[in-house]
């Protein structure tokens, strides 16, 4: 009697599922429109009994095609431009052309038709346009790849629908690529040291396909949609957001499970960061969001900044106050799918527009945090006034506002966010057109899942002194290890032979330093010499000057090892510490001055600054500080006129903003403890 | 001529080519383009007794047949149906799993084995290695069949997926009207079971249209011809009366057979070539295809300028080559007709058209080797012998990258350098900072020169250091150059007797800017180029040639010799030394690179006279991006390479044509193409002349 039964749930069960499908697929050959034949007939086209597994495959695809659009259009086309010119360019000249040279073309389209308009752009829908022979080709090269590979059978019908069959992997213009994508990177995969094991040819295809395209974020001001495949091939320029999805298209092609995985905002730097995922079920180790120097790529690339070789800084060699960032942290992670996400779907159907952050008005990603980070459920009590807005957001930082990054519905008084990374200082908001409104304290959840409120206390002021308006990223720091042991030398000799040593540079040299020059001897010849040898990056330094005995600047002719372009020598003498020399030498430079023939000067004192990313507090600069209380409350503007600045009068245990008034974007709240900033 | 059906025929056109239109982008084709011009060309060209049959999407919408019977019909027709069946079949046979398509297969099939091939071998021929039986149609029908009859009786399991021909294999077919449904059969069971090759639609971009034939030359048994991003399949057949001229246009789903009596025009093989656009009827079909259909043909019978003129308007489009195809098939027929006055006009007009003037004088000609239409990818070789020694004419184009990279590293292409330090190199102390080095790039403007190789190359500007390079034989080069004293010593040179020197020849090969291996005279591999302890000894005041011991001897003259490029008489008092230390890389023969110099001097300069002998002679920053060479069959050597015309207004696409003498022997021509800018597609001006890729003729 219960297999009876069973066999009765497994029947009904299945012919709901069947029956689901069904309804599905005649929605989809509904929206197609004119374009019904075409997908009709590739459900023909694998009727026969030994396509059967290929007629599921078709059913998938255009099942879930009503959701999925490309952009198209007369906008498109008159952007898209730029990758052609850069095609032809770089094949008339017979190599690839740097992103400078990408931009010049970038600029000159922008020049013509100005900055492109998002809005203009046709939007598309896939069960409208695409054809039957098209989507045949796709499966029939999908399921080649599929079944060929030496990984195959490890890869099973679900994923393989999801992750190797779908003809994009975004709202990318549909193009054919699969066939000839299948010929070039099955070779590549074969190629791998051990092409039979699939995690070995995914970290193989991976490495390789990232070089295959320019990284750059900048380029997105001139297509701001997302690349087609095409558009990449032409191009070869983008951001992760490119690199990946071209990555994926190629792994795909090979037979590889992948997934284009996001993270919609990191938790401690701004932008968002996409990545490739091998979707082999394997579980991986998961990130506790904790700075630390342990290298995390192979988990998420970028989310630590560590170089193997790089010197290990101890807490006595930076200035006072600061400490180094290696670590990323990642509130969420998302995963674009082929198939839509229920949970997004049911809110998208029942929701108004109004409701929903524009970042959520799409259907077809879903969360998988749980595979990438240590979290946490975070359960908050929200005011009743706010149960009409019907959702709730947790939003992390960006200088352009909260960013939300997860959504929830809200139940009555209370909101419950699942699968949060922890160690985020996080702000609860609903969305009311256009802006977010928080529905409580800012928060974070600690290594042990505890909740800390964050909330400044009016009542009891501390005493502030603040270096930096970010936290001090170890890419940044390495730069100073290039000048360690760094010379400065006077003398008669233009080649600075017998020249006398005034300074060497003994430690790391953060941001500007001064020293005082005891020797009185006058020379012609004055200059910087790096360590001999060189080291990770080619010599360089941001500033460099020397002073008389009045304090006054010396000035001369600049001598020393060219420049590459673009970082002369004279960008060190400029007074702008984001500018910089570079050897173009690469190791062994040098830079400095010919005061002229009748010009010999004592040195008194000696100005430098390493290669940096100007986040220190630079005297001249104005900055304004805030604290958040439910909106960002400010504490006064000052002038820095040494490297830190002092606030007398700042809440205890609030969380701070430092913003610049004088330039750079670069700025991350903070909270104040034990006399020193600390990030988020 | 009876064309059936011409209402419903031309509204299928319509739509078709509505379709067509807007997925390539070209206009449509109007309805009957192909019958007309059939039509045409057969008026034309006298072909009387063609039966043709036009398919589109497996349909047939034209078609005229001749009814004559033919002797010895059946058995060339059979031959011919197992050659395009035979391919398809094996293949379905192979993704069914009834053979396998492994390197194990030889020891399944002997007979595959004693022929040294594969089934892979057999279907998709790749562009190289070059395999003869492959070019033997007999030899491959019979080993295809081998194949065939060696698998399971189950291959025709699935009747969906076999052919069922009119009269089948073993049946008898006497007239054209069942060959041709039979070949129409067999190409839409072709691509039926080549369903993934076939066109996206209209309104997706197709990113790699040719892609199922990229680098291959031939696919399933058919030849390619690929122009502007279109693949045409074709096959011929010849006996000595009939001949059988299939077509399939792979992105418009036409296919298009023609069967006609013998003789009376060139055919694709003609001339010793493989060559679709030898055929007039062919050229028709092409045109009426594939032109744009406002696209007017040329009355052949006018005058030179009237003609002229008008085929210049298809200049800078892709079909220009099949304009200038056509006027060279109206001048043979002309010919063969016996209208000379009129082949000459054509043959005038096409002449003057030609940039390379050499190039009409071998229209007609037998071609030793040839490669044409280069696509996209393409690796491919063509063998042939020299029973004697000959001078050959090449012509060679493709596509050429003028590369900046030389102005910082001059050193990576062909060069000669030389190192001179003012004192001897067995003095104990030397002052290394008064080493010099001058580098001459073959056939450049410029010197360069550094004193430490940590930092790019730079030109050396006003000096007076004159040189010249001179070309004494198509595989090595003269320098002459002229250094004053003043740029290798500072005071009175007359002071010193001898100097330190070294000199250095780089060689590149195919790959213009990747030095691969250098020459030095005195110093040897793992020695610094700049060691001055590591120089020979320039004397001053020694006689003869040289000793043994890394010395040169430079005689003083009275009348110094001429720069130009050529050795003049007072060189002949000095004798040459050779370069012969591999210093670096890989120089695999003295064909590969040698060199050898000699030095006299005068009160002014010092001079240095190198003769160089160079197989593949490159100049600094010319980078051809399509690959062409000559090499010797039995042991690989490079005996020719092609190098660009940079002064062609049709950059990046140039044509070069050479004279080059070979000994008797084995050869292969080879041509390696590039991902991009080929008869695939144009990015650039399309090239005016009908050369891309090679052909080798014995010169007049």
């Amino acid at each position: 009697m219960r297999s009876l039964v069973k066999n009765f749930l497994i029947i009904f069960l299945g012919s709901t599922a069947s029956c689901k499908r069904n309804v599905n697929l005649n929605y989809a050959l509904k929206m197609a429109g004119n374009n019904k034949a075409q997908l009709t007939r590739v459900l023909e086209h694998y009727s026969k009994p030994a396509d059967s597994l290929k007629r599921r495959a078709a059913e998938f695809l255009i099942s879930n095609m009503p959701v999925h659009h490309g952009y198209y259009g007369s906008e498109i086309t008159k952007y898209s431009n730029i990758f052609s010119i850069i095609d032809t360019m770089s094949f008339r000249r017979g190599s690839r052309m740097s992103n400078d040279e990408k931009s010049h073309v970038g600029d000159s389209i922008v020049k013509i038709y100005g900055y492109p308009t998002p809005s203009l752009a046709l939007n598309v829908s896939d069960v409208r346009r695409v054809s039957a022979p098209y989507l045949i080709n796709n499966i029939d090269f999908a399921f080649k790849a599929w079944k060929s590979a030496p990984w195959g059978k490890e890869v099973n019908f679900n994923d393989f629908c999801e992750y190797i069959l779908p003809y994009r992997v975004r709202d990318e213009r549909v193009e054919y690529w699969r066939p000839q994508f299948y010929e070039d990177y099955t070779n590549m995969a074969r190629s791998a040291p051990h092409n039979k094991e699939l995690r070995s040819v995914f970290d193989y295809m991976n490495w390789n396909l990232n070089t295959e395209t320019n990284f750059t974020v900048f380029f997105n001001r001139y297509y701001p949609f997302t690349q087609s495949v095409g558009d990449i091939l032409k191009g070869r320029i983008g951001g992760c957001e490119t690199t990946c999805l071209f990555s994926a298209t190629c792994m795909r092609a090979a037979g590889l499970p992948v997934a284009l995985d996001f993270i919609p905002h990191w938790g401690n730097t701004p932008s968002r960061h996409y990545m490739v995922h091998l979707v082999d079920h394997h579980e991986q180790a998961l990130l506790p969001n904790v700075n630390s120097m342990k290298n995390t790529w192979s988990i998420v690339d970028f989310s630590t900044d560590l170089m193997e070789s790089g010197h290990k800084f101890t807490p006595d060699e930076f200035p006072d106050g600061m400490y180094i960032q290696y670590t990323r942290t990642i509130p969420k992670v998302y995963r674009y799918t082929y198939t839509e996400d229920p949970v997004l779907k049911k809110i998208n159907e029942t929701m108004p527009d109004s409701l929903i952050a524009p970042e959520f008005r799409y259907t077809n990603f879903k969360d998988v945090t749980e595979d990438y980070v240590s979290n946490a459920d975070i359960t908050l009590p929200i005011d009743t006034a706010f149960e009409k807005y019907k959702l709730a957001y947790l939003c992390v930082f960006d200088v352009a506002g909260w960013k939300p990054v997860a959504l929830t519905t809200i139940d009555r008084d209370r909101i419950v966010f699942k699968k949060a990374g922890r160690n985020i200082i996080y702000l609860p908001a609903v969305y009311d057109q256009g802006n977010y409104v928080p529905v409580g304290r800012c928060f974070y959840v600690d290594s042990l899942s505890r909740m800390k409120v964050i909330e400044g206390n009016p009542a009891s002021r501390q005493r502030m002194k603040l270096v930096r308006k970010t936290a001090l990223f170890s890419y940044t720091a390495y730069h100073t290890q290039l000048l360690k042991d760094g010379r400065f030398e006077g003398s008669d000799s233009p080649d600075f032979k017998n020249a006398t040593l005034l300074y060497q540079i003994k430690g790391y040299p953060f941001y500007m330093n001064e020293v005082k020059i005891e020797n009185k001897k006058v020379f012609r010849y004055v200059r910087y010499a790096a360590p001999p040898g060189g080291g990770w990056e080619a010599d360089n330094i941001a500033e460099l000057g020397f002073y008389d005995k009045d304090s006054l600047p010396l000035k001369g002719a600049f001598i020393g090892e060219i420049g590459s372009g673009g970082h002369e020598i004279s960008k060190a003498f400029d007074n702008d510490m984001d500018s910089y020399y570079e050897n173009a030498a690469y190791r062994n430079g040098w830079i400095g001055l010919d005061l002229g023939k009748n010009n010999k000067k004592i040195v008194s004192r000696i100005k430098f600054c390493p290669r940096n990313d100007t986040n220190c507090i630079i005297p001249g600069n104005e900055y304004e500080l805030y604290y958040w209380d439910d909106r960002w409350v400010s504490l006064g503007v000052e002038t820095a006129t040494i490297n830190y600045l002092t606030y007398n009068d700042a809440p205890e245990g609030a969380v701070f903003w430092l913003k610049c008034i004088s330039g750079g974007h670069e700025e991350r709240i903070f909270t104040y403890s034990n006399g020193k900033q600390v990030w988020w | 001529m009876n064309l059936p059906g011409r209402t419903r025929k031309s509204s299928y056109y319509l739509i078709v080519g509505l379709l067509i239109g807007c997925h390539s982008g070209s206009p449509v084709p109007p309805p009957g383009r192909q019958e007309v011009a059939i039509e045409k060309a057969c008026s034309e060209f006298n072909l009387q007794g063609l039966s043709y049959l036009i398919a589109c999407d497996g349909k047939i919408v034209a078609q005229q047949f001749q009814e004559a019977r033919r002797k010895n019909g059946t058995g060339y027709f059979r031959d011919i149906i197992d050659n395009f069946a035979a391919p398809v079949l094996l293949k379905k046979l192979i993704e069914d799993s009834l053979i396998k398509e492994d390197w194990r297969l030889d020891s399944l099939l002997p007979s595959v084995k004693n022929k040294q091939l594969r089934v892979k071998d057999l279907i998709l021929v790749p562009a190289s290695p070059y395999v003869p039986e492959l070019e033997q149609t007999d030899l491959l029908a019979g080993m295809i069949k081998d194949v065939i009859c060696t698998a399971p009786k189950k291959r025709y399991a699935d009747p969906d997926r076999s052919i069922r021909l009119e009269l089948g294999l073993s049946g008898s077919v006497k007239d054209s009207k069942a060959l041709l449904y039979n070949l129409l059969k067999i190409s839409d069971f072709f691509d039926r079971n080549n369903i993934q090759y076939s066109a996206p639609g209209p309104s997706i971009a197709n990113l790699f249209p040719t892609w199922y034939t990229r680098g291959l030359r031939g696919f399933f048994g058919w030849n390619i011809l690929k122009i502007s991003q279109k693949t045409i399949l074709w096959n011929y057949f010849t006996t000595d009366k009939e001949n059988l001229l299939l077509l399939k246009f792979m992105d418009e789903d036409i296919f298009v057979a023609t069967c006609y009596p013998s003789a009376l025009i060139p055919s694709p093989l003609s001339y010793n070539k493989k060559d679709l656009l030898q055929s007039p009827l062919a050229i028709a079909l092409l045109k009426s295809i594939l032109f744009p259909s406002q696209a007017g043909d040329i009355d052949y019978r006018l005058t030179a300028g009237s003609i002229g003129s008008q085929i210049e308007k298809s200049d800078n489009t892709p079909y220009h080559i099949l304009y200038r195809k056509d006027l060279i098939a109206h001048a043979r027929m002309f010919e063969y007709m016996g209208n000379n006055k009129q082949a000459n006009v054509l043959y005038e007009v096409y002449k003057e058209m030609t940039r390379d003037s050499l190039l009409p004088r071998y229209v007609n000609a037998p071609a030793l080797a040839e490669m044409n239409y280069i696509s996209d990818d393409l690796n491919a070789s063509a063998p042939f012998e020299l029973k004697e020694p000959a001078r050959l004419r090449v012509f060679a184009g493709g596509q050429v990258a003028l590369a900046r990279d030389h102005e910082y590293y001059a050193y990576q292409y062909d060069n000669v350098g030389i190192v001179l330090n003012p004192q001897r190199p067995d003095e104990k102390v030397i002052n290394g900072e008064n080493t010099r080095v001058f580098r001459f790039n073959y056939r450049s403007n410029n010197i360069s020169g550094s004193k430490d190789d940590k930092i790019p190359d730079s030109w050396l500007k006003n000096t007076a250091i004159k040189f010249a390079f001179g070309d004494p034989s198509d595989s090595s080069y003269i320098l002459e150059v002229k250094i004053p004293w003043r740029e290798v010593i500072q005071g009175n040179h007359k002071k010193i007797t001898s100097l330190g020197v070294n000199v250095f020849v780089s060689d590149s090969d195919l790959e213009e800017n990747g030095r691969e291996g250098i020459l030095s005279w005195s110093a040897v591999a793992g020695e610094g180029w700049d060691d001055p302890y590591k120089f020979g000894t320039l004397s001053l005041s020694g006689k003869g040639a040289t000793d043994k011991a890394k010395r040169v001897n430079s005689l003083r003259v009275r009348r110094p010799p001429v720069i130009d490029g050529w050795a003049d008489k007072i060189w002949d008092k000095a004798g040459y030394v050779p370069i012969s230390n591999l210093w670096l890389g890989n120089v695999s023969s003295s064909v590969d690179c040698s060199g050898r110099f000699k030095t006299v001097y005068d009160d002014h300069y010092l001079y240095f006279l190198f003769n160089i002998a160079d197989n593949c002679k490159n100049k600094a920053g010319i980078i051809t991006t399509d690959k062409c060479w000559i090499e010797n069959a039995l042991n690989g050597e490079v005996v020719w390479k092609m190098t660009a015309d940079t002064a062609s207004r049709y950059l990046p696409s140039f044509l070069e044509d050479q004279e080059l003498s070979l000994k008797a022997g084995s050869y292969v021509l080879r041509y390696r193409s590039d991902a991009r800018h080929s008869f695939e597609g144009w990015y650039g001006p399309v090239p005016q002349d009908d050369v891309y890729g090679a052909s080798i003729y014995i010169s007049e």
